[in-house]
């Protein structure tokens, strides 16, 4: 049946009926089962779209890291960041009462610092060695915007 | 058929088209508080754009995130309401192609989707006789009718008149025809001795 006639398909010129549009419902309801959009990419896109309208940096993860945070104890994990206006470096602990992040900012400084999720948001400020903490934090998807003067810096989704 | 809400989505469809025209001329004027919700109600679409142009998962995400933002970045050259849809299915497809050509060029690809992680029906999800009939039907179609169908199932059905030859829908006298593509696929269930399609 794969015949690939041009437009004179018998049928093909009629217009569509309430047949093909119980069919075509049904193509949507196969293709949603068997290759769903992502869960979080509607939140990637809105943190894409916010990055783009705010003309925040973004800070890359950096590789040089790894090996240091993986050296800790299972439920401590190190990560690193870095755009050309800041360094973040954020430790993890996970423990009974949710996770605290400890952070470091350069240049050390009194900044504002926020850590956004889909559903809440945090925020605190770097004290003038550039370090802060926030604690209780729900296992989430979230990410770190520093102020930096006029530039604000944010990480990519970091999960806690 | 088993679906009773089958009928149902031309109203919600008609809604939700008008309501993305609404939406767009919000964040057009730059009232980009309804971005949210114009994200939640088409990326659905662009997402089977993206997949059915051969990325996998990942770079899919990637490109209907791109398409977004040139969304955002080229919003005064989208004229009309009505060129919403097919304007980021256009951007969505071009950014598909891009990516593809930039992994074609870095390592040996033998064709679409043989590394992708995504499930096939066959093998881990259970569908019940109606959609497996159906899907071994489209399964019989060329390439080209697969895609189409597969984005047209996700379009808002108002739009089918603005993106017709975008869908392979030619409008006719009262409006979208059925296309070659739906005609062979009706076409392929008659033929189905199994029966169950009127």
């Amino acid at each position: 049946m794969s015949t690939a006639n041009d437009g004179g398909f018998p049928g093909a010129a009629e217009p569509l009926d309430d047949h093909d549009f119980r069919l075509l419902d049904n193509v949507r309801e196969v293709y949603e089962t068997i290759d769903p959009m992502p869960a979080g990419l509607l939140d990637d896109i809105r943190f894409s779209i916010a990055v783009q309208e705010l003309n925040m940096e973004v800070a890359r993860e950096s590789p040089g890291l790894l090996a240091v945070g993986t050296r800790g104890e299972d439920d401590r994990r190190l990560l690193g960041f870095e755009s050309t206006s800041a360094t973040i470096t954020i430790g993890l602990q996970a423990g009974e009462d949710g996770v605290r992040l400890d952070g470091w900012l350069t240049p050390p400084g009194a900044h504002e610092v926020e850590l956004r999720s889909p559903h809440r948001n945090w925020t605190t400020e770097s004290d003038e060695r550039g370090r802060f903490v926030l604690d209780r934090l729900p296992h989430m998807k979230a990410y770190l915007t520093v102020h930096i003067g006029t530039v604000a810096v944010t990480t990519p989704t970091i999960e806690l | 058929m088993a679906k009773g809400e089958a009928t149902a989505p031309q109203s919600t469809f008609q809604e939700r088209r008008n309501r993305v025209a609404e939406l767009f001329l919000d964040i057009r004027a730059g009232r980009r508080e309804g971005m949210d919700e114009l994200v939640a109600t088409l990326t659905p679409v662009l997402w089977q754009v993206a997949r059915a142009q051969g990325l996998d998962r990942a770079s899919s995400q990637d490109v209907v995130q791109m398409a977004w933002l040139h969304f955002l970045k080229d919003i005064e050259r989208i004229h009309t309401p009505a060129a919403v849809v097919g304007w980021l299915v256009t951007t969505t497809k071009r950014e598909a192609w891009r990516m593809r050509r930039a992994e074609l060029d870095t390592e040996p690809v033998d064709g679409f989707d043989q590394a992708d992680e995504s499930a096939t029906p066959e093998e881990t999800v259970v569908l019940d006789d109606e959609h497996r009939r159906l899907w071994a039907a489209v399964g019989t179609l060329s390439r080209r009718c697969q895609e189409l169908l597969r984005v047209v199932a996700f379009v808002p059905r108002p739009s089918y008149t603005e993106l017709a030859g975008q869908l392979g829908m030619p409008v006719g006298g009262v409006g979208p025809t059925r296309g070659r593509c739906l005609a062979q696929l009706r076409a392929t269930l008659a033929a189905d001795s199994d029966g169950g399609w009127p």
